[in-house]
């Protein structure tokens, strides 16, 4: 479904935004003298994170909000499952112990609509809670933007009330080994067709099988990773006239491809396997190839203490779907105030410091990715560290670039889309483990999904 | 006859290696993690002989390098004293409402002492998930949420139905005629119980007391609802070692091993008890 408002969300605005804004950036800078920072002094705000490389890149930095505003704050950090259990607790209930909490654009369609989630447009539009260097145009707009939603069913995303900011963005990637690529005289596959030509001899070289990538159970797998791929074959899950597209012959032929590529050059077992693996497993140095992983995977795998091939990776666009297109996912960190929050103005102070220009910037420099401000990936320091990223300076800039225009959020936001997408992930399972027919296990799964629209 | 009985014997002693191997190999792999830097932990064919660091003890027991904020203690050791201060409060509140609660219901007529027996074991199997919720909503309304108090109290749905089974049958076991012998010599119900009964029963209380803290050192879901930054147990402690990209193995293993020390120390030197204490209820 790529609606009018969708295209607001294509990242071509995200890359328009990022010009137009530039100057910007650099004018406003430095003015905040007039602001109170300290209107909420002796208040405190309740901060519950997902733990998350963002998370280890924030906290040294909070002492300096709590010295700079007198505001208490305490992060409560868990794994995520944890952080969710414990968000929905808190949320349903309409407790308000959490003031502040990680979210996404997928979870919020749901939260916003039991009204747990406070509209944030009010206090971005007030001088009196907002400071004047805060300068919201400086976020690429389309990210910006799909954390807005009119709260009906189906439409409207990009549109209605701002209910969260966004911290960091996600897209995939191919990250291979040039080692192994150069020693068995291969090139980096452009395409899927190039891809599934070499799949049986990724492995015949120092890596000991071929590919990874996630291959769970769970909603991520058709609106990530394989959602890459999926778009790629021209898959959205509806299409412009409101029919589901989940066992379409495109999505058949997407399942059959990458089910016999994970069959070809993955080890036994990879229908389990989730990001972890896929992240330890490239990172271990196993692997010739991870198949449209996540970009944001790079700081490990380029960090010796944690990766075998920090001098041995380098990263390249996501394959071409069969006409040439390429299309891939995205996701979108952000964070939110509880509409219950019984602290409201004080969440929102730092809120917006957090996702002040300086706070992203001094975040993306230990660890955090991808910016999602345009003068935080301009900043010389953020350029500097991603420069040398891959095989050659510049690649995985390059790359991210590339990936950034044609990444998208292209479903449909609905209260229950996880659990519609967990069962599309179930088929492409019941086609790897069970070997059920592809084009019968994707159309039970869209039975089922339109059961759960009504 | 004597070479059957040498392969008998070590048919049996061969079982037996198995079987200790099979229990003791899982927290021999988790030792070894925990000795291994990340690269070794995730390194295929697994490792057996490496380098050990105690690199993931450092960091799990004093918090990363210069995480350290000045004056405060390292996350974890917090955990571990909040685990203790939780389970240790748990257990001596258990005991203090259990064992009388215990005496009476083995020994009294009250009737219907059947029912609320087995009211306060189906505290025990009832799914915690089933009141987390409105204890949650109760909590953050009167002030218990993220309270030692509050966890204490929570726990005592864990502690004290295991505390009252355990003693119900070890008072069961006590014959009857010795209570007789000093009700005869003019004590009542509360001095029998304390001169003559428990004396007679500290095994039994010891061991129900350790399977209780046991069972409240392992406890997960109310840490997770019920706890806050404050309070939170050691056993939230361990998944901060699983972040959104990847899992700190080395960490999760040290923070692990740690974490089960004063369990398996507990176990190991009353281990007697235990066993008479579990098996207790088992033949009634």
């Amino acid at each position: 479904m790529e609606s009018e408002s969708l295209q607001m969300l294509k990242p071509r605005s995200w890359v328009s935004a990022l010009a137009g804004v530039a100057l910007l950036g650099t004018a406003t800078a430095a003015v905040s003298q007039d602001f109170d920072w300290r209107q909420q002094e002796g208040s405190s705000v309740n901060v519950l994170l997902v733990s998350h490389s963002f998370v280890d890149a924030l906290k040294p930095l909070v002492p300096e909000f709590e010295e700079m505003t007198g505001i208490t704050v305490t992060l409560d950090v868990l794994a995520e499952q944890a952080a969710n259990e414990k968000l929905l607790a808190d949320l349903s209930s309409r407790a308000g112990n959490v003031d502040v909490f990680m979210t996404s654009p997928l979870s919020n369609w749901q939260y916003a609509t039991a009204n747990w989630l406070e509209p944030l447009d009010a206090y971005l539009d007030n001088a009196a809670l907002t400071s004047p260097d805060y300068n919201v145009g400086d976020f690429f707009q389309g990210v910006l933007n799909s954390n807005r939603w009119t709260r009906v069913p189906m439409q409207g995303i990009g549109e209605g009330p701002l209910w969260a900011l966004p911290i960091n963005t996600e897209s995939y990637l191919l990250a291979y080994r040039p080692s192994v690529f150069a020693e068995l005289g291969l090139e980096v596959p452009k395409t899927y067709e190039d891809l599934l030509a070499i799949a049986d001899q990724l492995d015949k070289g120092a890596a000991e099988f071929g590919l990874i990538t996630r291959f769970d159970k769970f909603w991520d797998l058709p609106y990530l990773t394989f959602g890459t791929m999926l778009q790629s074959y021209g898959v959205e899950m509806i299409d412009a006239d409101g029919n589901l597209q989940i066992c379409s012959d495109a999505s058949v032929r997407a399942t059959d491809d990458f089910v016999t590529l994970i069959k070809t050059a993955s080890p036994e077992g990879a229908g389990a396997f989730t990001w972890y693996e896929a992240l330890q497993g490239f990172a271990s140095g196993q692997y010739a190839l991870s198949l449209n992983e996540a970009d944001l995977f790079a700081p490990v795998y380029q960090d010796p203490s944690q990766s075998q091939i920090s001098d041995d990776v380098g990263y390249a666009p996501t394959p071409l779907g069969p006409d040439g297109t390429r299309k891939a996912g995205a996701w979108i960190w952000s964070m939110s105030i509880n509409a219950a929050s019984k602290n409201k103005e004080a969440a929102w102070l730092f809120l917006s410091w957090v996702t002040s220009s300086d706070t992203m910037i001094a975040t993306h420099l230990t660890g955090n990715m991808n910016p999602v401000r345009a003068s935080a990936w301009e900043s010389a320091e953020v350029v500097e560290m991603v420069n040398s990223w891959g095989e050659t300076p510049g690649q995985y800039s390059e790359v991210t670039a590339t990936m950034a225009e044609v990444a998208a959020v292209r479903f449909p936001p609905h209260p229950e889309l996880t659990r519609m997408l967990d069962r599309w992930a179930q088929a492409v399972q019941e086609v790897y483990f069970n070997g059920t027919d592809t084009r019968t296990a994707l159309c039970e799964a869209q039975d089922d999904v339109g059961k759960m629209f009504n | 006859m004597k070479p059957v009985k040498l392969a008998e014997g070590t048919a049996v002693a061969l079982a037996q290696v198995l079987f200790i191997g099979f229990f003791v190999f899982p927290i021999i792999w988790i030792f070894m993690m925990s000795l291994k830097n990340f690269r070794d932990i995730i390194s295929y064919p697994p490792k057996f002989l490496f380098s050990p660091t105690l690199q993931n003890y450092s960091e799990t027991i004093l918090g990363a390098e210069g995480a350290l904020r000045a004056g405060e203690l390292p996350e974890y050791v917090r955990f571990l004293i909040n685990s203790m201060i939780i389970s240790g409060g748990a257990v001596c509140l258990a005991a203090l409402l259990g064992v009388p609660a215990a005496y009476a219901l083995a020994r009294s007529g009250i009737p219907g002492r059947k029912h609320i027996a087995f009211t306060f074991l189906s505290f025990r199997f009832a799914p915690e998930l089933m009141v987390i919720l409105p204890m949650y909503l109760i909590y953050t309304q009167i002030g218990l949420y993220d309270t030692y108090l509050g966890m204490v109290l929570s726990h005592q749905l864990i502690c004290l139905p295991l505390v009252i089974w355990i003693m119900m049958s070890f008072f069961q076991d006590i014959p009857i005629e010795i209570e007789e012998a000093a009700r005869v010599d003019g004590a009542s119900i509360l001095l029998t119980l304390r001169a003559v009964i428990l004396p007679m029963s500290g095994p039994g209380i010891a061991s129900a007391l350790i399977i209780a803290f046991i069972f409240s050192w392992n406890n997960l879901i109310f840490g997770l609802v019920l706890a806050g930054p404050n309070t939170r147990p050691v056993t939230m402690g361990i998944l901060q070692a699983m972040t959104f990209d990847q899992i700190k193995w080395g960490l999760m293993a040290a923070a692990a091993m740690v974490s089960a020390l004063p369990g398996m120390i507990a176990a190991i030197y009353l281990q007697r008890h235990i066993t008479r204490g579990l098996t207790m209820g088992a033949v009634k």
